[in-house]
């Protein structure tokens, strides 16, 4: 029988040929699997890698395009400031001008004047200077003989042995003082008592050398000439700033400026309406290029119902911004506080005036204090006032950047004239300025007393006759007491006419150009930012809000306010409260500390030395109780207002929290994308018949990114801002909280993109619902936050 | 050839052959088949490595585009424009530089089949498409930029300021 005729079952029994080959073809499928399953597996890894890169490429690209629309938002925001600085330097030339102009042009006619009629006044205070030293020679020679006859009668013998002691001794005084008087301090000669000072003027002059040397020509004309040429030079610097500023005096800058900021604020809302498209169109371009389906979703703001989300800009217009009705506790009424011009006109911090009694004490003591005293706890405009809050900060730079091209001019003109100051000492002989030294108030005796003490004595004393002292005594020392003290008058009078004297034509080199410049300016500048701040034509950051105090800063804040305000309150007024005690002080002589001196002007200056400090001292207990009654209220109100924050402020003590929040960074600058593959991206698998041709579910990548700002951390930006303490402006006033600068600064100008841990996806999930249909059709079909959350975060 | 010979034999003759005649066939076989063994393997051994390699410049190109978008100092565009510039707000205030940064990063993995003198090579790439930089103030990254920044900035300002620079003595727009 055939074999081939066998049963098919007989002949496997029998023959075991083509076995190997049967195994051979399973081993090379195998083979071919393995290779299909290498192949597959990286095309799989690959397709999700650049899925992923899809995801991550179009969410930075999203971050970027936000952060370019904030970085030339501020940049128009600091477009709108030049344009304000520009009004403001404009407003403040015509004031300035004017002003100069009459200033100088009042010291021509008066020059002019002089030179036409004679400079009476100043030949007469020559003549007046020359006179007072024969005076003081003349007032000497009387003195010191009434001086001597005292001295030859305080030999006798008194009642009271230790009151002729001392009567000696201030004999001795006066005459060794007097003595000190004419040879050196009016005579220039070398003090005969080493602790004495010298001769007051420079290089050891005394008045004599002074008057002498200062002796001027009779004929006032050529320093007259020269001041007139001075003021003719001024004001050929003032025509060149007359002739430079003409064609902008010429036209109406303040419009120019108005419809400036209008236009450009006219585009940032156009480029910030244009983001959400703008965005859309760099995904679907990013779709176009990675040929993947993209979506995108925010956390909330500008999500849609279908389609990608419409990404809002992170800014909006500066009216937008909500005013908060507020309850004013000093006031007792509703107020409306403006979130950009905060804390003024009607929402303004004020307290009033308050009025601080003198304690009963002091009033006691010194009859001619005022039994109260008006203190003012207001400062100009009301405590934390802001105008233009948002842009405030630049501004107030750029108007003094700007001021400087200007101010040039002002300069020059105070330069001649402190030129001129020089040019006159010259023509006068008066050398480069002197400072007078004026007569001591006190002396120390170069003797010491039975018990060793070196008293002090006034400059002269006043000598009084002993008990039992001869009716010769008595009347000597009336006599000397007489013309001691005009002796010292004269002395005191002449020193004053040598100030005057130097002074004389300071009018004419005192400098004002350069102060009447910025007075000006800072007029203007006030003016400007403040209807700025009503217009409301620019942007501000979304998170931009009027907001407490966080209640964690609360404590610090009251602390920080009370203590500026308290301290602001006493500076302002303890001035005005010091001099009217220390006039009242010097009028009672409490502590008979005039009673030695002969002349009233010296004891009066005297007097008013050796009492302000005690004067001051009462002044700021007067003020300071009633600062620190009035302080605690104004700092509650500042505590209780909302104050404009430009984020939102952290939850907890900064350091350690620093930067922008959570909350704030996922509803205003994070935006998340979802990518999927197309069926025609899909993974193309070897075998595909055997291996599946496209993994089911389909893949699915996605991302997070957001915008944020470089100098968040810097210490001159956001790394310096705090919450518990008050925030010093440039103007010496202080605010409630950290000054804007995200949306209006050069600092501010630094926003960037990055990609972020994807801590909003549980919220984008909720909140985007083709965002969702993405990660449902990618087999994500749960959304529970925390979980989310939980692997996000690791 | 040789399997068909076999087989050949195997269903038209009618002699029985004997065990001996038969000896060896499988080792024979054995060894004829480890070429194509060696083949697949080596050809597995290429899957991997031409995956390893895509994903390689596929995480390359990402790297180099984000890396140009966030830290490079040279200009990125590279003109061959995979991904048109979106204009965006540019079209309102044109003149800041829009570039997209799309790096290529491409690999060429090689191997053997097993046989002398008989490889095989492949080219793989993939390119990322980033968009930078983000027009901040300094330019950062590309310093370069802050010219256009400049210029972009001044020309706006001279809108209103063109003839009141010198007689308002103003400070020029840029630095701001």
């Amino acid at each position: 029988m055939p074999q081939s005729t066998q049963p098919f079952f007989v002949r496997r029994r029998r023959d075991r040929g083509g076995n190997v080959g049967v195994l051979l073809l399973m081993t090379i499928f195998a083979l071919v699997a393995l290779l299909a399953l290498v192949w597959n597996t990286g095309e799989v890894g690959t397709r999700r890698q650049k899925l992923q890169t899809a995801a991550d490429t179009s969410a930075h690209a999203a971050a970027s395009w936000m952060s370019r629309s904030a970085n030339v938002m501020a940049a128009q925001n600091m477009v709108i400031c030049q344009d304000g600085s520009m009004e403001v330097i404009w407003r403040a030339i015509t004031p300035t001008d004017q002003a100069v102009r009459n200033e100088l042009q009042a010291e021509q006619a008066a020059i002019n004047s002089l030179l036409a009629n004679g400079d009476a006044a100043y030949l007469a205070l020559r003549t007046q200077m020359l006179q007072q030293l024969v005076n003081v020679d003349n007032q000497y020679a009387m003195a010191n003989g009434a001086w001597a006859g005292v001295s030859g009668l305080a030999g006798q013998g008194f009642t009271d042995p230790v009151a002729g002691q001392q009567f000696q001794t201030r004999v001795r005084e006066a005459g060794l003082a007097m003595q000190w008087i004419q040879n050196t301090y009016v005579s220039g000669q070398p003090s005969t008592v080493a602790t004495w000072p010298g001769p007051p003027g420079p290089g050891g002059l005394g008045l004599r050398q002074l008057v002498a040397n200062w002796s001027p020509p009779t004929d006032t004309t050529p320093f007259l000439q020269a001041i007139l040429a001075s003021i003719q030079q001024q004001l050929a610097v003032l025509v060149q700033f007359e002739t430079v500023t003409a064609p902008g005096l010429a036209q109406n800058v303040p419009a120019i400026a108005a419809n400036h900021e209008t236009e450009v604020f006219t585009n940032e809302q156009t480029m910030a309406q244009s983001l959400a498209d703008t965005i859309n169109r760099q995904l679907q371009a990013q779709a176009d290029f990675y040929s993947v389906r993209l979506t995108l979703a925010t956390t909330g703001l500008g999500a849609s119902a279908t389609g990608p989300a419409q990404v809002q800009a992170p800014f909006v217009p500066a009216a937008d911004v909500p005013v908060i009705s507020h309850y004013d506790s000093i006031q007792g009424t509703n107020i409306a506080i403006d979130p950009i011009n905060v804390h003024t006109d009607d929402s303004a911090i004020v307290y009033g005036n308050a009025q601080a009694p003198a304690p009963p004490a002091l009033l006691a003591q010194f009859p001619g204090i005022q039994p109260t005293f008006n203190v003012n706890c207001d400062i100009f405009e009301g405590w934390g006032h802001i105008y233009a809050a948002p842009i405030q900060r630049y501004f107030n730079g750029r108007v003094w950047k700007d001021s400087a091209g200007l101010r040039v001019y002002m300069q020059q003109i105070d330069t001649l004239r402190a030129q001129l100051a020089t040019l006159l000492a010259q023509l006068r002989n008066l050398g480069p300025p002197v400072n007078v030294t004026a007569l001591p108030f006190q002396l120390q005796d170069p003797q010491a007393d039975p018990n060793g003490v070196q008293e002090t004595f006034p400059v002269l004393p006043k000598l009084t006759a002993p008990a039992g002292a001869s009716d010769q005594l008595v009347a000597a020392v009336m006599l000397y007491n007489q013309h001691g003290a005009a002796y010292t008058g004269a002395v005191r009078n002449l020193t004053g006419a040598l100030t005057s004297w130097q002074q004389f034509y300071n009018r004419y080199t005192q400098a004002f150009a350069v102060s009447t410049w910025n007075n000006n300016v800072e007029i203007a500048r006030r003016l400007v930012i403040k209807q700025l701040g009503v217009n409301k034509q620019f942007m501000v950051l979304a998170s931009y809000q009027l907001r407490a105090v966080p209640a964690w800063a609360a404590n610090g804040m009251s602390v920080s306010s009370q203590a500026a305000i308290c301290d602001r309150i006493i500076s302002d007024n303890i001035a005005s409260v010091a001099q009217n005690i220390l006039n009242a002080m010097v009028a009672v002589d409490p502590r008979n500390l005039g009673s030695g001196f002969l002349d009233p002007a010296g004891r009066n200056a005297f007097l008013s030395a050796s009492y302000s400090g005690q004067a001051s001292q009462f002044a700021f207990q007067i003020v300071q109780s009633t600062a620190t009654q009035v302080a605690p209220i104004i700092a509650a109100e500042w505590v209780s207002r909302p104050w404009p924050y430009e984020i939102t402020p952290p939850s907890q003590a900064v350091p350690p929290v620093v930067g922008m929040s959570t909350s704030d960074r996922h509803t205003y600058f994070t935006i998340l994308t979802a990518a999927r593959s197309t069926p025609g991206n899909s993974p193309k698998f070897f075998m595909g018949k055997l291996m599946g041709n496209s993994p089911t579910p389909q893949l699915l990548a996605h991302a997070q990114a957001e915008a944020f700002n470089w100098m968040e951390f810097n210490s001159a930006y956001g790394g310096s801002e705090v919450f518990d303490q008050i925030t010093g402006l440039p103007n010496q006033d202080f605010t409630g909280c950290p000054l804007p600068w995200r949306l209006s600064t050069i600092g501010g100008w630094s926003w960037n993109a990055r990609l972020a841990v994807a801590d909003a996806l549980a919220d984008a999930l909720d909140n985007n619902p083709e965002f969702q249909s993405f990660f449902t059709e990618g087999g994500v079909t749960g959304n529970d936050p925390l979980s989310l959350q939980t692997l996000a975060l690791h | 050839m040789i399997l068909y010979h076999y087989k050949l034999s195997r269903c038209t003759s009618n002699v029985p052959r004997s065990a001996l005649s038969r000896r060896g066939t499988a080792e024979i076989e054995m060894i004829l088949i480890c070429t194509i063994l060696i083949t697949l393997l080596m050809l597995a051994m290429g899957a991997m490595r031409i995956g390893v390699a895509r994903l390689g410049t596929t995480a390359s190109a990402s790297f180099q585009a984000f890396n140009d978008a966030t830290a490079s100092g040279n200009p990125q565009f590279t003109g061959d424009a995979a991904v048109p510039p979106i204009d965006g707000v540019d079209t309102i205030r044109p003149g800041f530089p829009n570039r997209v940064s799309d790096p290529t990063a491409s690999a060429n993995p090689a191997g053997g089949t097993g046989m002398a003198g008989v490889g095989y090579s492949a080219n793989v790439g993939f390119q990322a498409a980033a968009i930078s930089p983000t027009w901040n103030y300094s330019g950062f990254p590309v310093g370069s930029d802050q010219t256009f920044n400049s210029q972009w900035l001044t020309s706006y300002v001279d809108e209103s300021h063109a003839n009141l620079y010198v007689p308002l003595g103003l400070a020029p727009a840029w630095t701001p």
